[in-house]
């Protein structure tokens, strides 16, 4: 039985994940912050529902893709002024994400596969995991990776003549 | 070798063949210089994205829910003790219809405290929630 104390504890090594695949849909840290937190306490509140033969990575990360999904959608209804490059993302020793470049790279890929990308790369899932989060088969996960990392390639081809 | 999926050169990247898959296409990497192009095309896609990835990773602070306190039964007993002694002195001190009296109504609410009881522990134990920060899991 996954009690309230092992669901901290299995929560803990995910967040930095959780963090990066956050703010790679948000842009924005705080917006990310926020979306983490969100997710943290829904998952608390549905405890009871998670089945813990499937894995707890996968079932975890559908909850905070929903939360993101959420807090975007919000962000959207409600806009504050933007910032360039988020305010909050200037703390020192912090790097500043390429978001030029990831966009580069995944613009012409559809949302799907720019999906699977967020979820391979910033959640660092496995092929299993990102199946149990989006419903498809684990082939289906290979093979849309497969593409969008030649879409990338071509693009990256095109850059270095 | 047409057994196999071009797929499979990004499921190697990614550890995801099992021992006999991944010897095959390490083979098939060593032997066709076309696919080992490919792979290599795959490989610097992959280091991109890695890059890109690592920079964007940082560690929010979860704020966790406080659990409503959950009396604490020594502290019970000390009242109860408490409470019977008062009881004592005041059956010494008081005309007999008041003892009764003060009998009969303190076991009516001690009746009605253990009937209460088990929902209000039910209830604090479900966590009424009050945030406050803390990184170590929920209480």
């Amino acid at each position: 039985m996954f009690v309230d104390q092992d669901y901290g504890r299995a929560l803990e090594p995910l967040l930095a994940q959780a963090g990066g695949y956050a703010r790679s849909i948000l842009r924005s840290r705080a917006d990310a912050e926020d979306a983490v937190q969100l997710a943290a306490l829904r998952g608390l509140e549905r405890l009871s529902s998670y089945d813990e033969a499937r894995p707890f990575k996968a079932w975890w990360f559908a909850i905070l893709r929903n939360c993101c999904i959420d807090t975007f959608r919000r962000a959207r209804r409600h806009p504050t002024v933007a910032i360039e490059n988020d305010i909050a993302d200037d703390r020192p020793g912090d790097l500043s994400p390429d978001w030029d470049a990831l966009d580069a790279a995944l613009e012409s890929l559809s949302d799907s596969h720019r999906e699977i990308v967020r979820l391979r790369y910033f959640a660092a899932l496995s092929y299993a995991e990102i199946a149990e989060v989006l419903s498809i088969p684990r082939g289906t996960v290979m093979s849309r990776l497969h593409h969008a990392r030649q879409v990338l390639a071509a693009r990256l081809q095109e850059k270095t003549p | 070798m047409n057994d196999w999926d071009p797929a499979e050169l990004s499921a190697l990247l990614d550890g995801e063949l099992d021992s006999a898959r991944t010897e095959k296409v390490e083979a098939l990497i060593a032997a066709d210089p076309g696919v080992r192009a490919e792979f290599e095309r795959l490989a610097q896609a992959d280091r991109r994205l890695r890059t890109i990835a690592e920079a964007a990773l940082f560690r929010p602070e979860v704020r966790w829910p406080e659990a409503a306190p959950v009396p604490r039964p020594a502290q019970a007993g000390f009242v109860l003790g408490f409470a019977f002694i008062l009881l004592a002195w005041a059956v010494g001190k008081l005309a007999p219809t008041m003892t009764a009296s003060i009998v009969v109504n303190g076991a009516s609410l001690v009746l009605l405290l253990a009937w209460l009881a088990p929902f209000a522990l039910r209830e604090a134990r479900s966590g009424q929630h009050s945030l406050i920060s803390t990184t170590g899991g929920p209480n």
